[in-house]
């Protein structure tokens, strides 16, 4: 598996600086996300009082108590992102605060720019890794769909394509209950019903001798796409995000979801179009393989280069809108800091040089990153051909 | 392929629109000082009410679930329906519903309001036993024997029903008036939607097409010469720096450049372009004068839009430009001894460009979201931050029709941009 991998990356990581180092920030960054509550946080890890050894970290309360620890292994950065401190506000980099150095100074309210930036990063992965797992299942499995069987692919007749119209509308309906009434068995039982009708109904139906037309799947699906294309996509997120009245980062995710899954869906379908024509598909299909085995075992893996090239670029795109939203001040929850909140601010106050530097650094980084790595796949490929 | 998009986008800025979690006939009726307290209010309310269609279905078919209760009919007024749609929200059974209302209804007037306007059927017994002396005993026990058997009819089991509503709806009406062009007032301040699209569009169209100039002017040169010459030293040198521009957040690139030379706060020399200012549009001045008056306020704006295009465009020309000197049709060019300007000029040039004509008009969607940052940020009374105010102030009147507008607008220049190139290379045709 790690040899697999290894090799994963030598292929598609060329001994190039630039790439090498984008992988390393990225990697960091991931690192800082994942750890954030460990590096930035006003209560130690792991501390020693009278009581015995403790975990403070995982403590839910925010209030700071006096433990008189005697031994503690205290986070990098001494603060939280909420923590307000209004007698140490607009610090410059380096100063002293109750806790510790400010490392990156404080904001307005007097918290710390470094704790901030540290939370911005796990919002920010939080974000993109929901959207883009969510929009590349989502969207690979349409895409693949759509290329593999076209228009004409998928042969019903008439009573067959009614019953799959019906059962789609039906879908739709309950998986908005499911949203509302939240999982239960008087919610889940219609839908496994409604898929038992659909397999059944649809093996009945074709015992009918009737003529049999394409399913229209493909047609369909490019009519959101030339939506998708037509529309500025920060124009419909705003649209929809203003419409949810408690916004968590899931809600926010599943709204860029919405979008983003057309992306990929969009390049699936325009290499599993080329892949279908080649001979070695036709020969797998002559040896009895079902259409489904030739999706996953044939199409998917040869598509998958280009796919990665998608997902660098939609990475970079996702970070961008999550913090020209979060700049902007709409869809985020209230109590999160991310960078584009930290951006914000600094436009109010012109004296605080460092709450625009610093967290547009790190959106910049990340952005350049991820670009980097896009682009060497993408050359790498080009040439490859 | 132009209408079923235009369809679709129409669709989907309607149901969007129905989706806003506040009542905007409640937002109209206090911006004319009617508020629920008032006497009038709940006629006022049911007059507006029918008047924006919202008695009518939603679209041509709906899919309800079968306790759904369709309160819309004017047989019931603000009151009831609210109360009716709270109960059925809380799936009790349509019969349990109408014989609850049918014994409230026999109480006199303010009560009965007050009984309906009641949360849920907690609050209601709460009320029943507060307003005793008023009621008929017979009656009030009736309702509490009801309401005491209320978990007898909650309803576990639901499904959808389609019902088709014919051309009586509130899409259909509202489509027409769109094709009319009348998209209802704003709820801030009761200004014609158009209006207020109107005014704001143009300041998104000259800051739009200044851009578009500007970054053509400059990454047109840039991109033909890295395009003849590549890998010389100025190509590297651009490519690497145009790359980097990608990542630079416009917000960003805005921000630190407010902050670093509109204020005097780093040293005087740094206070070069003049602080963002306040923008009036009461349309009181005209389009003209304000622009002649306050052009430098546009500077700023137009160098953060214009460089990350330049950096997309050079970029653009120059594989363009590269992918066509390599065809064979080139070095028939060269044999021939034609000088490597006329080359340029006569031959590489007009045929890249055609698809630099559909890049172009793909950009566009793309540019008018970050025109909407740069005018939220620049204070710029365009499309962009009309968008970002409505949102802001729930003016939901003003939100959809601005997407439509955009969704229609980008609709058609990419229907004009298909027209363009088929007309310049005639191998294409349009489907």
């Amino acid at each position: 598996m790690m040899k697999r991998i290894k090799r994963f990356f030598r292929k598609y990581l060329p001994s190039s600086i630039s790439g090498k180092v984008s992988v390393v920030l990225l990697l960091a960054w991931v690192f800082v996300a994942i750890l954030s509550p460990f590096i930035a946080n006003n209560k130690p890890i792991i501390a020693k009082n009278s009581e015995g050894w403790s975990m403070p970290v995982w403590s839910k309360s925010d209030v700071i108590e006096t433990h008189n620890y005697t031994f503690s292994i205290d986070p990098l950065i001494p603060y939280r992102f909420n923590d307000l401190d209004l007698g140490n506000s607009l610090q410059p980099p380096l100063s002293d605060g109750k806790n510790g150095i400010h490392l990156l100074g404080t904001d307005k309210l007097g918290r710390d720019i470094a704790a901030g930036m540290i939370n911005g990063a796990r919002v920010a992965f939080v974000v993109v890794f929901f959207v883009i797992s969510f929009s590349a299942v989502f969207g690979i499995f349409v895409g693949m769909m759509i290329g593999y069987y076209g228009d004409s692919g998928i042969r019903k007749n008439i009573f067959q394509q009614l019953l799959i119209a019906l059962l789609f509308i039906y879908l739709i309906y309950f998986s908005s209950h499911l949203l509302s009434d939240g999982l239960s068995i008087s919610t889940l039982l219609p839908i496994l019903i409604l898929f038992g009708i659909g397999y059944f109904g649809n093996r009945l139906l074709a015992r009918l001798s009737i003529k049999r037309y394409g399913l229209p799947i493909d047609i369909i699906v490019q009519r959101l796409f030339e939506i998708n294309e037509s529309l500025p996509g920060l124009f419909i997120i705003l649209a929809f995000i203003a419409i949810i009245t408690n916004s968590t980062l899931l809600s926010i995710s599943l709204i860029m979801t919405f979008l983003l899954w057309m992306t990929f869906a969009r390049h699936a379908r325009a290499e599993a179009l080329q892949i279908k024509e080649e001979a070695y598909i036709a020969s797998a299909r002559a040896s009895g393989m079902t259409d489904m085995m030739l999706m996953v075992r044939h199409i998917l893996p040869n598509a998958l280069p280009s796919l990665l090239v998608v997902t660098a670029f939609a990475c970079s795109g996702v970070i961008l809108l999550e913090s020209t939203l979060s700049f902007l001040g709409i869809g985020l929850p209230l109590e999160e800091i991310s960078w584009g909140k930290i951006l914000s601010e600094a436009r109010k106050t012109p004296k605080a040089w460092w709450l625009a530097v610093f967290p547009g650094m790190a959106i910049f980084v990340i952005l350049y990153s991820f670009n980097t790595l896009g682009d060497i796949m993408a050359t790498y490929q080009r040439n490859q051909n | 392929m132009f209408f079923p998009t235009l369809l679709l986008v129409s669709c989907l800025t309607f149901f969007l629109s129905k989706q806003v979690p506040a009542d905007q006939v409640d937002m109209l009726l206090s911006i004319q000082g009617i508020d629920d307290s008032s006497d009038s209010y709940v006629t006022e309310y049911d007059a507006l009410y029918e008047k924006m269609n919202l008695h009518l279905p939603e679209f041509y078919f709906s899919v309800v679930p079968n306790y759904h209760m369709d309160t819309r009919n004017s047989e019931f007024n603000h009151i009831e329906r609210l109360f009716i749609s709270r109960l059925s929200r809380k799936k009790y059974s349509k019969t349990y519903i109408s014989n609850l209302f049918e014994k409230i209804k026999e109480a006199s007037g303010t009560i009965k309001n007050r009984l309906l306007n009641s949360i849920d059927l907690n609050q209601l017994k709460e009320k029943l036993r507060a307003f005793d002396a008023q009621l008929d005993p017979a009656q009030k026990s009736a309702l509490i024997t009801l309401i005491d058997q209320k978990d007898n009819y909650r309803i576990k089991w639901h499904y959808p029903i389609i019902r088709f509503n014919g051309l009586q709806n509130q899409y259909h009406k509202w489509a027409l008036n769109v094709l009319r062009g009348e998209f209802g007032v704003s709820l801030l301040d009761t200004r014609p939607v158009t209006d207020k699209l109107w005014d704001a569009m143009k300041w998104s169209v000259v800051l739009l097409t200044l851009n578009l100039l500007f970054s053509l002017l400059i990454a047109f040169p840039i991109g033909v010469y890295n395009g003849v010459n590549p890998n010389s030293t100025f190509d590297k040198a651009s490519n690497g720096f145009l790359f980097s521009f990608f990542a630079i957040p416009k917000f960003w690139l805005a921000t630190l450049m407010i902050i670093f030379f509109t204020t005097a706060e780093y040293g005087s020399w740094t206070n070069i372009f003049p602080s963002v200012g306040r923008w009036y549009t009461d349309g009181a001045e005209g389009f003209l004068s304000m622009i002649s008056k306050s052009w430098t306020q546009l500077i700023l704006p137009l160098i953060i839009l214009t460089i990350p295009d330049v950096a997309y465009l050079s970029r653009l020309i120059r594989s363009n430009v590269q992918e066509e000197s390599n065809k064979e049709y080139i070095k028939t060019a060269q044999s021939k001894g034609l000088s490597l300007k006329r080359i340029t000029t006569r031959h590489i040039l007009p045929n890249s460009l055609i698809p630099a004509i559909t890049l172009l008009v793909g950009v566009l969607p793309g540019a008018i979201a970050s025109a909407l940052v740069i005018e939220v940020i620049f204070n710029i009374p365009g499309i962009g931050r009309l968008m970002h105010t409505s949102i802001l102030n729930a003016d939901w009147a003003m939100v959809y029709p601005i997407v439509l507008i955009i969704g229609i607008l980008a609709v058609i220049l990419f229907l004009l941009g298909d027209i363009v190139i088929a007309f310049l290379n005639p191998k294409i045709k349009l489907g």
